[in-house]
């Protein structure tokens, strides 16, 4: 006897039968017609649809034989598989080298005529046969033959099917998991889920719509999507649903929703239209919406407060003004027309009115500081305008003996406002006069440093100075006053200070007391 | 040559100082008050009045009745035959005033209160 060879793509042959899972399934029907058939037509005792695994043949279905399968070796499918014809016919088992002394042939079932069809994958391999076989001699016209190959061809569409079925219900199993992932995801989602089919009656949704806008005794019974839109957005709603239609997607747009408190919750939405179903979804933004609206409102409210304090400031300024102007005139034509000069009541009147009209002169500067109706920044010739403040002072610096000297190239620009310029230049010239020390050599020297982005203007002298371990936060503050001379007060820097941030620069001071003090002034430059 | 002088002003205080100033400068000068722009108005566009008719304007701004602005524009609408120097006088330094008062050509110039006596010399003289 001769064992039947192994073929050489057996590992992947082996495989592909796998694939099928059909080794050791049921019996079914559809094939235990085909080895009846197929015994009819060939006048056969017996007929099998053999699967050749590794070691053994196992019959899928079988016809006048009571065993399920046979050792490989013993088989006379296994060498159906390795040859390759379209039908294996042994005519005299008994007489063949092969199978003369196979126990089949010597025994029970005792085969002498056998025929045998492979059951060929679309990727072609054999996965085992159908065969018919008999105990006496016959054989098989071409009609017969012809039916055999058929039905072999039948066995594999059945065993084609199988396996799609197989893959189908695999992944509906897999889809069903996701399916309920997906699910989970949506239950513990805080966004809004509403699915609705075509007549907007509401067929699913999620938990978040559920808990919050859904009343669960009103929960059975069709409900309409639209019957929770507060009335006058339904309109809205309407038309992003028609464009959903259309587009098979909406754009996104707020509606109020009811909620199970009867409150209106401000939603936005987005609609999907699949499959016949309309999906909404939304997210809550009433809190987000309030939000906004309160920083609105208070925005508004400081706006309002500023343009009111900006009134107040000029009613104030110029109502003080038109009396303090008219007290002052009025002290001075007193003292033309009545013989009072000289009376310590009368000078005292005139040096109040004069204070009075000081302070309001300068309450009105702090006014204008911030107001918005500047002129536009423009470029400057630096030394300039230093020389032009310079030149006003020029009487009072001699007076004082004060020395002035301007390290600034011609070249140097600036960028600010004109008035402002000059402002903060008259500013510090005339603090340098009125805080200045009793010395041989008193001096103001006005020096421009080139750093990167700015211009560094300082102005140094050698006059009082100022204790600024003591008043360092109050020096640019509104009414600081730091000595007792003449003419003192205390906006002057402050209005300076303003001015120089209203420019894009600022201001530093350096000082010590009985030494001098250093005003480093910055100005961009350039404007941007 | 003797000049006719009106001021426009609500304040009596303010009238009674400029007025003393003006007279400083030259007793002769002619000056007639008014205590809102309405007043001035129907002053000058009555035809029986045209020999007062002035040479030089001082007008606040904030008056009761007609203010400045509301005389300024009563003024750009009726055509006098000749046009007096306009000078705002006012104590309000608030910018959007400064700005209204560039609109009008005919206003000579913005002077604000109070005015230097050296300054009304010059005006009255030039």
């Amino acid at each position: 006897m001769k064992a039947p060879l192994i073929p050489n793509n057996e590992v992947e042959r082996l495989n592909e039968l796998y694939s099928f899972k059909v080794l050791d399934s049921f019996e079914e029907k559809d094939y235990d017609y085909i080895t009846h058939l197929a015994s009819q037509i060939c006048n056969t005792k017996y007929s099998l649809i053999t699967l050749i695994d590794k070691d053994r043949q196992w019959f899928k279905s079988k016809c006048g034989i009571g065993i399920n399968e046979t050792h490989r070796d013993v088989s006379f499918c296994g060498h159906v598989i390795v040859e390759n014809k379209d039908v294996y016919i042994v005519e005299d088992a008994r007489k063949s080298l092969t199978f003369f002394d196979n126990p089949f042939v010597v025994e029970n079932p005792n085969v002498v005529f056998y025929a045998g069809v492979p059951l060929r994958s679309e990727n072609g391999f054999a996965l085992g046969t159908l065969c018919v076989f008999h105990d006496d001699l016959i054989e098989l016209s071409e009609d017969q033959l012809y039916s055999l190959k058929g039905l072999a061809n039948q066995v594999m569409n059945l065993l084609n099917l199988r396996k799609t079925n197989l893959f189908l219900s695999e992944q509906s199993k897999l889809l069903e998991a996701k399916n309920s992932n997906l699910e989970d995801f949506f239950k513990f989602f805080k966004d809004l889920i509403v699915v609705t089919d075509l007549n907007l009656n509401l067929v699913n949704s999620n938990e978040s719509w559920s808990k919050h806008f859904e009343d669960k005794e009103l929960r059975s019974g069709v409900k309409k999507f639209l019957d929770f839109v507060y009335c006058e957005d339904k309109k809205v709603v309407e038309f992003q649903i028609e464009k959903a239609l259309k587009l098979s997607i909406s754009e996104n747009f707020v509606c109020k929703i009811k909620d199970n408190n009867s409150v209106f919750k401000e939603i936005i939405w987005r609609i999907y239209f699949l499959d016949n179903n309309y999906y909404f979804y939304g997210r809550d933004v009433t809190h987000q919406k309030n939000t906004e609206s309160n920083l609105l409102k208070l925005l508004n409210l400081s706006k309002s407060q500023n343009e009111r304090l900006q009134n107040f400031a000029h009613i104030v300024s110029h109502n003080l003004r038109s009396h303090s102007t008219n007290i002052s005139s009025l002290v001075q034509l007193i003292g033309e027309k009545y013989p009072v000069k000289e009376n310590e009541f009368f000078k005292m009147l005139l040096l109040a009115s004069e204070n009075m009209i000081e302070t309001t002169n300068n309450l009105s500067d702090v006014a204008l500081l911030y107001s918005s109706n500047k002129d536009e920044i423009n470029k400057f010739k630096l030394k300039k305008l230093i020389k032009k403040s310079i030149d006003t002072f020029q009487l009072e610096l001699n007076r004082n003996n004060i020395s002035v000297d301007i390290n600034v190239h011609e070249s140097i620009e600036i960028y600010g406002f004109a008035e402002y310029l000059d402002s903060v230049f008259q500013n510090l010239i005339s603090n340098a006069i009125k805080y200045s020390r009793e010395s041989n050599y008193k001096f103001l020297r006005i020096v421009s440093h080139d750093e990167e982005n700015y211009i560094k203007l300082s102005f140094e002298d050698n006059g009082l100075g100022i204790d600024l371990s003591r008043y360092k936060d109050k020096i640019f503050g509104m009414y600081k006053t730091f000595h007792y001379t003449e003419n003192s007060r205390g906006l002057g820097l402050f209005i300076t200070k303003n001015q120089m941030e209203a420019m894009g620069g600022w201001i530093e001071v350096e000082s010590e007391v009985n030494i001098g003090s250093k005003f480093n002034l910055y100005f961009k430059k350039n404007n941007d | 040559m003797i000049k006719k002088i009106a001021i426009i002003d609500d304040d009596p205080i303010l009238i009674f100082t400029l007025k003393y100033q003006i007279n400083k400068i030259n007793s002769e000068f002619e000056i007639s008050q008014f205590s809102n722009g309405k007043e001035a108005f129907d002053f000058f566009s009555d035809d029986t009045n045209s020999a007062h008719f002035p040479d030089i304007i001082f007008l606040d701004i904030n008056m009761p009745i007609w203010d400045a602005w509301d005389f300024l524009n009563e003024w750009e609408k009726y055509k006098f035959a000749t046009c007096p120097l306009i000078y705002i006088l006012s104590s309000s330094i608030n910018p959007k005033d400064i700005q209204n008062a560039k609109k009008y050509c005919f206003v000579k110039s913005f002077l604000i209160k109070p005015i230097d006596f050296e300054n009304l010399k010059l005006i009255l003289t030039y």
